[in-house]
């Protein structure tokens, strides 16, 4: 029920988008919201300083006109999430959080009507299951077990190939037992990695996050496996799966409809100090206030500007 | 000297650690429409691009990406990534896939690199030497992938040896590698996506020159070999090294029998640049300058259980339209 509110809101936010004007006075220190030359600006920053991000094209045929047409959205790719958010969070402090709710920036809850119990026993679940005992929220992705995948390719495994024979082939399959053994650090960590994306959003006139994650072999993960490097208090609120802008596919994304107010703030604040926040470091500073939202995936911003 | 324990006498094979496919959902989204709307039935050999990165942080494995951009011409390739030249075989169906010659395709691709080696198109553009070969079937009823890579590398005839493994900054003072860091921007700058280049020692500093400058180096038994290395591990180096070894081993080997290679790590993490942790090895290079053939050639990707076989992905979930429906009511 409350998906359909969602879709039915977000195809509703499509058209609003569609109608909304192209913002084109600045009103960054007003409003807390950025025109398409700032977010241009604000992202060859950030591009400029943590070299990890870049601007991407995506696909032409959803190219935004707003935008030069190779400069559409910034990407980072492969940023590495050692561990669950739940296992961070310890149960108090979850509790605390949710309590807290209204307080925390005022982030709009997009699943208002859920049902909370039903919520808590499957967070509690998922933390329980190990990746390979399917569970009850994956059914409805229908994917096929691992393992038996893996089988099912095996029928086609080839032998006689050279890389058997091949002694200059460093296997790191055993490099990570080897190293796991001796305590060392330099083996491959099986670790889940995520791209994150960040789009111009035409209707809040703010920047948008974007994330799509893949496990320890690189297969796509499901919704509900991303949903767990999500901070429990934004999962299904600020968070919510939607069609990607420049892609032809559909992504997690951090809701925008906040990020202008938490802007503003930080601007007034910053003004408070007499100080004076150029539109330029807008990225670097969105990039902070959405960890909170994704605390376990180790994205790069840098910490080292001046207000 | 410390995290190598290996002195001189104790020389060991280099062993290269295998470069990883990354493919993104993107890239499925376009090979489907690509099929559905250009190749249809045509399962010749079509030229993709891929990308790797030598900035990933520690226990990330080696990796070539490929996303929705991997079909476009000119290669577009991101900043401070290096380009991969692909060659993707799309078959039609499951039995196609399974019975072509696979030992066959990979020589083909082992001679292109071997041929621009010896003609020395690839001292004037090295990234020829990075190649890959992607094998795909593609089940657009189900949206099932299964596809198998490989990385070509052409062998050395005899082992090389290593004789120590450094970190950039237990060879040279932090002034050097300042002096290398600004002397690769300058020329990477002109080349965009800049693999594999030369370093030598002028005037105590440390500079750099594409490998089309080889004959003007004065000294040519003191250059050492630069490679943009998307290797994270401590001890050993990526997979591009081999191909690049292979050109160093055919047209220098009478001058770098023993020399040196810069893995090239370049990260920036929270606004601070560092290359410290880029290794630099000390090898023995057997010479392949009387060799008149391509060399023996290894590659193929082992899939998650570390088998040789294809591997599968299953983007129902994410590209099935009725699923989508199902899923957002």
């Amino acid at each position: 029920m409350q998906s359909l509110v969602n879709s039915v809101k977000g195809t509703a936010l499509n058209v609003a988008e569609f109608l909304t004007p192209v913002l084109k006075e600045s009103k960054f220190r007003e409003t807390g919201v950025i025109t398409p030359e700032e977010f241009l600006c604000a992202g060859d920053h950030m591009v400029h300083h943590c070299p990890t991000w870049q601007w991407t094209a995506g696909d032409p045929s959803k190219s935004k006109p707003y935008l030069p047409k190779d400069k559409q959205y910034l990407v980072t790719k492969n940023v590495p999430c050692h561990k669950r958010c739940k296992q961070m969070e310890y149960q108090e402090e979850n509790e605390a959080i949710i309590d807290e709710e209204d307080g925390d920036g005022g982030w709009v809850d997009t699943h208002h009507y859920a049902d909370q119990s039903a919520a808590q026993t499957e967070t509690t679940e998922m933390t329980g299951a190990k990746e390979k005992e399917p569970t009850k929220t994956t059914d409805a992705d229908d994917d096929e077990d691992d393992d038996e995948e893996a089988e099912d390719m095996e029928a086609y495994e080839e032998s006689g190939m050279l890389e058997a024979e091949d002694s200059a082939v460093l296997d790191t399959t055993k490099l990570q037992k080897e190293e796991g053994a001796s305590g060392g650090d330099s083996g491959i960590l099986q670790t889940r990695t995520y791209d994150l994306n960040i789009t111009y959003d035409k209707y809040y006139q703010t920047p948008r996050l974007w994330l799509y994650g893949y496990d320890e072999n690189r297969k796509p993960l499901t919704v509900e496996q991303m949903y767990e490097d999500i901070s429990q208090d934004h999962v299904k609120k600020t968070v919510t799966v939607e069609s990607h802008p420049n892609l032809p596919q559909t992504m997690c994304s951090v809701h925008p409809c906040r990020h202008a107010d938490v802007m503003k703030k930080i601007i007034h604040t910053v003004a408070d100090g007499g100080g004076e926040l150029g539109v330029h470091l807008y990225l670097l500073i969105f990039l902070k206030f959405v960890q909170a939202v994704i605390p376990t995936i180790e994205y790069d911003y840098t910490r080292q500007f001046t207000m | 000297m410390a995290t190598s324990g290996q002195s001189a006498s104790q020389a060991k094979q280099l062993q290269f650690a295998p470069m990883n496919s990354a493919l993104d959902v993107g890239f499925w989204h376009r090979l489907s429409r690509k099929k559905l709307e250009e190749y249809k039935l045509d399962d010749s050999p079509k030229p993709i691009n891929g990308y790797y990165y030598n900035g990933d942080p520690d226990g990330l494995p080696s990796r070539t990406s490929l996303d929705f951009n991997s079909f476009d011409e000119p290669i577009q390739c991101p900043p401070h990534c290096f380009p991969s030249h692909g060659t993707l075989l799309n078959f039609n169906t499951m039995d196609a896939f399974k019975s072509c010659d696979k030992k066959a395709e990979l020589e083909k691709i082992a001679a292109l690199i071997w041929t621009d080696i010896t003609s020395g198109a690839a001292l004037k553009d090295p990234s020829l030497l990075s190649r890959f070969l992607l094998l795909t079937f593609a089940d657009l009823k189900k949206y099932h992938f299964v596809f198998w890579f490989a990385f070509p590398a052409l062998c050395s005839i005899d082992s090389i040896n290593v004789s120590k493994t450094q970190h950039l900054n237990q060879c040279f003072s932090e002034e050097q590698i300042q002096s290398l860091q600004e002397s690769y921007d300058a020329i990477a700058d002109q080349r965009k996506g800049l693999a594999y280049f030369l370093v030598q020692k002028q005037d105590d500093l440390l500079v750099v020159f594409p490998l089309s400058d080889w004959d003007l180096l004065p000294d040519k038994t003191q250059v050492m070999l630069g490679f943009c290395d998307p290797c994270t591990l401590d001890q050993y180096p990526g997979w591009p090294l081999r191909n690049f070894l292979a050109l160093a081993a055919y047209h220098w080997s009478d001058e770098l029998q023993n020399v040196q290679v810069l893995c090239l790590r370049d990260r920036t993490r929270e606004g601070v640049r560092t290359t410290d942790h880029s290794l630099v090895l000390d090898i023995h290079l057997p010479s392949m300058k009387e060799l008149h053939e391509c060399p023996k050639c290894v590659g193929w990707e082992k899939n998650q259980k570390n088998k040789m076989a294809p591997r599968k992905v299953d983007l129902s979930a994410s590209m099935d339209p009725t699923r989508l429906a199902e899923s957002s009511v």
